[in-house]
């Protein structure tokens, strides 16, 4: 078996391929981390791609991002202690109160997975405080909001003062993104960065953390 | 015939999904099925399809997607469905015109074809958020434009100095005082009794509720939007929103707003989605117009991807539902007072007009995001007079114009680093007397005679 079957398999989004192929790399004693990266990893980026070509769609990422999960999972269940502690890097995620819109969040939060991140997505239509206590929570390292609708647009800077008030501003790297949104709103309301969609929101997550 | 207290019960007792597998493995099964059988294909050189029977198979699509596909609630998490015979006496049942405003601003929309030498009732603004400061003189501009039957708010960020905040009382304070502006807007540009179409600063049940009072929004001049959200999903509030359209003989706007390219393969998806929608909408809204269009995940609404779907959407419409029907442009990407806004605009008219839309709202320049230029009314008068212009046109004609048209835009507003920023009401128009500038007159008259050497005459 070859790692390329792998991200092939993971590519064309099948699922049982994927796992059985999965699987058997583990039983093979394939490093677990080149298991990741270079199947799972690999073919949910080429996945990525094909959404950037329009070859494939929003429903695909989902898939995928799904499928991704279940043969890391695997993976994690043998990986030998010493390496499970890596920490993986957490994004608790949602579209800020008053606002239902999820293409966009839920396209930041696929491509976020894709690349590696944890992502906690909180849904829509959430409370300023839900994004805080499911940071604490989880132990988050950023907080992302997504914002279509500009009378929500306030609440943002409610999670930065709930933040702030609880004496956490520090923790999170606050990040912010949606369509009539920009990067001077992003930075007067106190974000720490602005992304225009998807890719650039990848970037600037690995950015923040000095990845 | 199924109404909203029928809708609430299958709300409650329909098929249990989970909301990522009806997004992610339903819907898109059932769309790419549903589009395959019907051999629905979009055509870049077709921008207005001249292909009528493929046409009636988009509606078609659209009821099988409603039917088989269903709408996702979100509050109970389960799918509503309906069956043939329940679509079709939704369908048989539409009014076939409806009325709006008041003494001389009274307007009609009734049933149009695509060649049809009447224009469709042309409306403005709308959509683009807009600061306080500017707001009431920028939709004056376009209030005052002769062709200005109709004029939608701008979404206001703040009133007062306060700031709107989602759920929370600032948020019906900006909602009941952009209904109040715009009443008086309507009064000072003399059209008293203008439709102001629906509330647009917010998107809370309260606030929109709160906004229809006898001095604000009301039955005559307004509607409740009540939209099925992307992607055929249902929720309570929306609901409750028909609900109090219905009970205070409000009509509901009932419209559909599909993104492509995201859970939407492309363009073909989205107008079976938007005829779907519709429908569902009508079941618990029972609406007695509507409006559609579509935008893409790129924010994108003058490219001619989009141009097909609405007119696709428009077509079916028109030869299939029978009861007024309308259109919407996300806007051009452009800012205002550019030529590509006004390329932008004129594409959307003409393609909108010539697929027998009853009834047309023009937002202009609307997603450039806050703090960029808004639409002015120099965006309204270019919509409404080529709107006039281009009446009556037949179909394949204007197909041949668009595609002259597009190619002049087109690979402007793909380039971020090409897209004209415009220029706001501040810059374009003398303040005080609120007439635009020279140099945009000017500039009108130069795409006026470039509309004409391509077979546009204007009356």
């Amino acid at each position: 078996m070859e790692l390329p079957q792998l991200a092939k398999a993971v590519e064309e989004l099948k699922e049982e391929e994927s796992i059985d192929l999965t699987k058997e790399a583990i039983k093979q004693g394939i490093d677990p981390l080149k298991i990741i990266e270079e199947g799972i990893v690999k073919g949910l980026k080429a996945v990525g791609d094909k959404f950037e070509r329009r070859e494939a769609f929003v429903p695909d990422l989902i898939i995928a991002g799904e499928l991704g999960g279940k043969c890391i999972k695997l993976i994690e269940a043998v990986l030998p202690p010493e390496k499970k502690v890596v920490k993986k890097n957490k994004v608790v995620l949602g579209t800020i109160k008053g606002d239902v819109h999820n293409i966009g969040k839920n396209l930041v939060g696929t491509f976020l997975t894709i690349n590696g991140f944890e992502v906690y997505d909180v849904g829509e239509d959430v409370d300023p405080m839900v994004f805080v206590d499911k940071a604490e929570d989880v132990g988050a390292d950023i907080i992302g909001i997504s914002c279509l609708f500009l009378p929500s647009f306030g609440l943002i800077g409610d999670v930065i003062n709930v933040l702030k008030d609880l004496g956490i501003r520090e923790k999170y790297k606050v990040i912010m993104g949606g369509n009539p949104t920009n990067p001077e709103m992003a930075e007067n309301v106190g974000c720490d960065g602005w992304g225009r969609d998807a890719t650039e929101a990848v970037k600037l997550a690995k950015r923040l953390l000095g990845l | 015939m199924v109404d909203i207290w029928e809708v609430s019960r299958r709300a409650t007792t329909g098929q249990i999904a989970k909301e990522v597998d009806f997004e992610a493995k339903i819907f898109p099964a059932k769309m790419k099925e549903i589009v395959d059988e019907h051999k629905i294909k979009y055509n870049p050189e077709e921008i207005i399809p001249q292909d009528m029977s493929m046409v009636d198979e988009i509606f078609q699509a659209g009821m099988e997607f409603a039917m088989e596909c269903g709408f996702y609630h979100k509050g109970t998490k389960r799918i509503v469905k309906f069956t043939e015979s329940e679509l079709k006496e939704l369908i048989r049942t539409r009014p076939k015109e409806a009325t709006f405003g008041r003494g001389h601003e009274k307007i009609k929309l009734r049933l149009r074809s695509p060649q049809d030498k009447t224009p469709p009732i042309t409306i403005y603004g709308g959509a683009a958020p807009i600061s306080e400061d500017i707001a009431i003189i920028n939709q004056l501009s376009q209030a005052i434009e002769k062709t200005c039957q109709g004029l939608t708010p701008c979404s206001l960020l703040s009133a007062g100095g306060i700031e709107a905040k989602s759920g929370q009382p600032e948020e019906m304070w900006v909602q009941v005082m952009e209904a109040l502006w715009h009443r008086d807007i309507a009064r000072r540009a003399g059209k008293p009794g203008l439709f102001l179409t629906l509330p647009m600063s917010t998107q809370g049940v309260q606030a929109i509720m709160a906004s229809f009072f006898p001095e604000g929004y009301t039955s005559w001049n307004a509607l409740v939007p009540i939209h099925i959200l992307q992607d055929m999903r249902l929720t309570w509030e929306r609901m409750n929103l028909a609900y109090f359209a219905l009970h205070n003989g409000i009509k509901p706007w009932t419209s559909t707003w599909p993104t492509m390219y995201a859970y939407c393969r492309g363009p073909e998806d989205v107008a079976v989605e938007a005829v779907a929608s519709i429908l569902g909408m009508l079941a618990y809204g029972n609406g007695n117009c509507g409006q559609g269009g579509t935008t893409r995940a790129d924010g994108l609404s003058s490219t001619r991807d989009c141009l097909w779907a609405n007119s696709a959407i428009h077509l079916a419409m028109e030869r299939n539902l029978h009861f007024p029907w309308g259109s919407i442009h996300g806007g051009a990407r452009s800012g205002p007072c550019q030529e590509v806004a006004w390329w932008e605009l004129a594409a959307y008219v003409l393609t909108n007009v010539a697929s027998g839309i009853d009834w047309m709202w023009a937002v202009g320049c609307g997603f450039g995001g806050a703090g960029e230029p808004a639409a002015t009314g120099m965006e309204a008068r270019w919509a409404g007079e080529t709107a006039r212009a281009v009446a009556g046109i037949d179909p394949r004609k204007a197909n041949e114009i668009l595609l002259e048209i597009v190619p002049k835009y087109e690979n402007i507003i793909t380039d971020l680093e090409k897209i004209p920023r415009g220029k706001g009401i501040l810059e374009t128009y003398d303040i005080k007397t609120l007439t635009p500038k020279k140099e945009y007159l000017d500039l009108y008259e130069k795409m006026r005679a470039e509309m004409e050497a391509i077979g546009i005459k204007y009356p």
